[in-house]
């Protein structure tokens, strides 16, 4: 027999386990390499992750998107082998591998099998250090490159985001995407690309982070085979850029003819991510909009039904964050949906949050943290983190610790000195002559093609 | 690697898999309802998927807004899934919190209907049209998919439409037809539930069993006894002029349904084909010949029948036909000439590693062992699924591409830039 239970009765929790961030060790080579490991042996595998603190900022201005196409060429051929072999190689072992460029520098991950460390970590090491740039690989990608610029001009997302980005940092790199645009790419020469890559992507720091099925000893054995003559480790000029809000914000409108629904941005600055007000800030950015129990997901997608996805982002760049609104909305609904973002954000300055909504964030925040660090790539993700944002080495372990001081006062005093709607520049991507009316009644609307030429 | 678990039935027919790993003081609880698009009627498209929102809108017991707030609130993930074939439920827990996760999971299976209004059901049909304005209407050929099945199959098959289903479905639906979709498939009979992650599994079986045991199931529940049996018989076209700036090609090839070997050996043969960037197509048409920007080759798996998708993106100067004529070329060779055994060998270990790596994830487990259960009635084959790939060799190869991967079997969608 069953005993019986009382379904008006939300069960109890039972009594939970302790959980912490893995334990990492730190080690540095004489070239000023950077070892880390985090060691987790329940699979058979390894992640590796190799940081260079090379980015977009080391593009000269009128060729944006020269370290970009390095990231790529990467993998594209070495003294000894072509791109072909490459490939092989790596894959003939199961590799998964990519190379990828932010802003907050270049990354090479791989992820294998232990079993194949030594020859994974051999080809790893040789594309890094020996790379030669075919001219033909190069004028590949190249063109790749500027086609998918072509490409972008049909994604309605990619095109809100990116002219969101410009809105806000229009005399700046970082106003322009990290691959850059058509003119930029069309200037880039291979002699720029070799010399960026004698020049700074072998002298600038960088991290190699190992994370699994691997001790210290097993990661330095392997490093030091391959790197411990490589070049002597510098730190990238840092530029001092001050970013201000814009004041009077006109709505950019992208006109994309037939468009069946309207891509909506709305962004600001905020403080950087090493802060002291970060966990205050990450806090009220979740009520708002962070997660699917913020007010702008329950008023614009649960209340009124006007789109099916909407959240408010962090976004940061080394030295400032973006909080931007990100949602899809029906187009009839554009002008209504604009408005109940504003009200949101009026709300979170005036009245502030409830203790039920700041428990309710912050359980969130602090309970999900386990299951945010399960496999090897979401811890070694996290500690690159630590890396390119200099964050402190128990910056996971107090995460948590952070998170619970934080009271509902400061709460909104963040909201009050942070959130600025008189500064939060509006984009939209959609079909001018459905939203295009009700706006022009509260809005100055400026009016561009997706390729940014004015219209009328 | 060996995933245990053990398993049975309760006595209303709910199976139940339990697969225990304390790695990480998490738990993920997932459903899978044997129920999905290929139950639904021409006119009524979109409905199972529709009903999947409502599932998330509380239930007799539950309050309104209670279900994401109390998974929320405590650190839970959670999200459903529709597909043609079924409809998935899942939430990822703080361990300690698996018998809350187990009320929710047991109050909409046995108490939804009291909990339905028309207020919450026309909210959530807005929301769904909007979810289908954002991913398909408004993207760049977003109806390919719509689009194939639509060809592939004919209008009676319960493959020929899309799981979100028609606009002018959804604006016809009504609360009754969504109170009728609970009561005709939501049954524990058929339903399967997996708890996977850290829990104590003597007290894990006595809390399912005090909260789902009590629903009742019901005694008849429709199949759709469809066969599909159309290989090989002449192709389909069509041509879309869209707001794009690179045409693109969407082959679909029929082959067996998911549970059929077979599967493997296409699985395979679309890894020879497209699995990396030392695999034919992307060598020959990306870094060789540069006549196409993008190239994927996929398997659409569904129970009846499946499809073999190759898609390619021609770059803007290129002749689409010269395209479509190099990729024919790399079929024939798959039908005429055996594959080489390093490129297979490279094939099954990108396979292996790849397995291994999806599996560190206790969700991931969780929703593998239904899928095992629920397609293959074999929940062991999570276990077994990577030698059924070994199993494979050359010849099986040859005679799969020369049975499926013929013109006279495939659906072609090609999309066109306007001007």
């Amino acid at each position: 027999m069953t005993e019986q239970i009382d379904r008006n009765q939300i069960p109890k929790p039972a009594q939970p386990r302790p959980f912490n961030f893995p334990g990492f060790e730190k080690n540095r080579l004489s070239n000023g390499l950077n070892v880390i490991v985090a060691p987790k042996t329940n699979f058979p595998l390894i992640n590796i992750l190799l940081h260079i603190d090379i980015s977009p900022m080391d593009d000269q201005p009128g060729a944006e998107g020269q370290t970009n196409l390095l990231s790529y060429l990467i993998l594209e051929g070495t003294k000894d082998l072509n791109n072909e072999q490459i490939a092989q190689n790596f894959e003939r072992i199961g590799a998964q591998y990519n190379t990828h460029l932010s802003w907050t520098g270049f990354f090479f991950e791989l992820n294998i099998l232990k079993q194949h460390l030594e020859p994974g970590f051999a080809l790893f090491s040789e594309l890094i250090r020996s790379s030669v740039f075919p001219q033909n690989e190069f004028q590949r990608i190249k063109q790749e490159t500027l086609i998918d610029r072509l490409q972008i001009l049909d994604m309605p997302g990619r095109l809100a985001n990116e002219h969101l980005l410009r809105q806000l940092f229009p005399n700046h790199r970082y106003g322009l995407p990290i691959e850059g645009l058509e003119n930029t790419i069309q200037n880039i020469q291979p002699e720029q690309i070799i010399a960026l890559y004698k020049n700074r992507f072998h002298n600038r720091n960088a991290t190699l982070i190992f994370t699994g099925n691997i001790t210290m000893q097993e990661a330095l054995k392997v490093t030091n085979s391959f790197f411990s003559d490589w070049g002597k480790k510098n730190t990238a000029p840092k530029t001092e850029d001050s970013f201000q809000n814009r004041q009077k914000p006109e709505v950019l409108l992208v006109h994309k003819p037939n468009a069946a629904q309207t891509e909506v941005r709305i962004g600001q600055f905020i403080p950087p991510r090493n802060h002291p007000d970060f966990f205050k800030i990450k806090l009220m950015n979740e009520i708002f909009g962070g997660y699917f129990l913020s007010r702008l997901n329950l008023n614009l997608r649960e209340k009124h039904g006007f789109t099916y996805s909407i959240h408010s982002n962090l976004i940061y760049r080394p030295e400032i964050g973006i909080l931007s609104v990100s949602a899809a909305i029906q187009n009839e609904f554009v002008f209504n949906a604009i408005e109940e973002i504003f009200k949101e954000t009026e709300r979170m300055r005036s009245e502030g949050v409830t203790a039920q909504e700041l428990e309710n964030a912050r359980g969130y925040l602090i309970g999900v943290f386990p299951t945010a660090f399960e496999t090897i790539d979401q811890i070694s993700d996290a500690l690159a983190n630590i890396i390119t944002f200099n964050l402190p080495d128990d910056y996971y372990r107090t995460f948590r610790k952070n998170l619970a001081r934080v009271s509902k006062e400061e709460v909104l005093e963040a909201a009050q000195k942070y959130l600025q709607p008189e500064n939060m520049q509006i984009v939209l991507v959609g079909d001018r002559t459905k939203i295009e009316e009700r706006l022009g009644q509260k809005y100055r609307v400026k009016i561009i093609d997706p390729s940014g030429k004015l219209s009328d | 690697m060996n995933i245990r678990f053990e398993e049975y039935d309760l006595e209303n027919g709910l199976h139940v898999i339990l697969h225990r790993d304390q790695q990480v003081p998490i738990v993920s609880i997932n459903l899978w309802y044997r129920v999905g698009s290929r139950n639904e009627q021409p006119g009524k498209t979109g409905f199972a998927h529709l009903f999947e929102h409502m599932m998330f809108q509380g239930s007799q017991h539950v309050p309104p807004e209670m279900h994401f707030q109390l998974i929320q609130s405590i650190g839970g993930t959670l999200n459903g899934s529709t597909f043609f074939d079924r409809t998935n439920y899942y939430e990822t827990l703080p361990s300690h919190y698996l018998e809350m996760g187990l009320w929710l999971e047991s109050d909409r299976m046995g108490f939804l209907l009291p909990a339905l209004n028309d207020q919450k059901f026309q909210t959530q049909l807005e929301v769904v049209k909007n979810e289908r304005r954002q991913r398909y209407e408004n993207q760049p050929y977003g109806l390919w998919l719509e689009k194939t099945l639509e060809l592939a199959f004919d209008k009676n098959y319960p493959y020929h439409w899309p799981v979100i289903g028609y606009m002018k479905d959804l604006e016809n639906a009504t609360l009754e037809d969504i109170k009728q979709f609970f009561r005709t498939y939501y049954s524990p009979n058929n339903a399967s539930l997996v708890v996977s992650g850290d829990f104590e599994p003597e007290a894990a079986r006595k809390l399912i069993e005090q909260y789902f045991a009590p629903i009742p199931p019901y005694n008849h529940i429709p199949q759709v006894n469809r066969r599909f049996t159309d290989y090989n018989r002449g192709e389909k076209t069509i041509e879309i002029k869209d707001h794009v700036h690179l045409p693109r090609l969407h082959f679909a090839y029929h082959i067996p349904g998911i549970s059929d070997d077979k599967i493997y050996s296409c699985d395979i043969l679309s890894n020879i084909l497209n699995g990396g960037k030392s695999s034919r197509l992307f060598r020959k048409l990306v870094h060789q010949k540069q006549m196409v920007q993008d190239i994927q080759t996929f398997i659409l798996p569904m129970t009846d029948t499946s499809l073999f998708f190759i898609v390619a993106t021609p770059r803007p100067d290129k002749n689409i036909g010269e395209v479509q004529t190099q990729i024919e070329e790399e079929l024939r060779r798959l039908q005429n000439e055996k594959v080489p055994d390093p490129e297979l060998e490279r094939v099954k270990n990108q396979i292996i590693a790849h397995k291994i790596r999806e599996l560190q994830s206790v969700s991931v487990r969780a929703d593998l062992l239904n899928m095992y259960h629920t397609y293959y009635q074999d929940t062991n084959r999570i276990n077994k699924d990577i030698d059924y790939y070994l199993q494979v060799d050359a010849n099986t190869l040859l005679n799969t591409a020369q049975d499926y991967l013929n013109r006279e079997n495939r659906v072609l969608v090609t999309y066109l830039p306007l001007s």
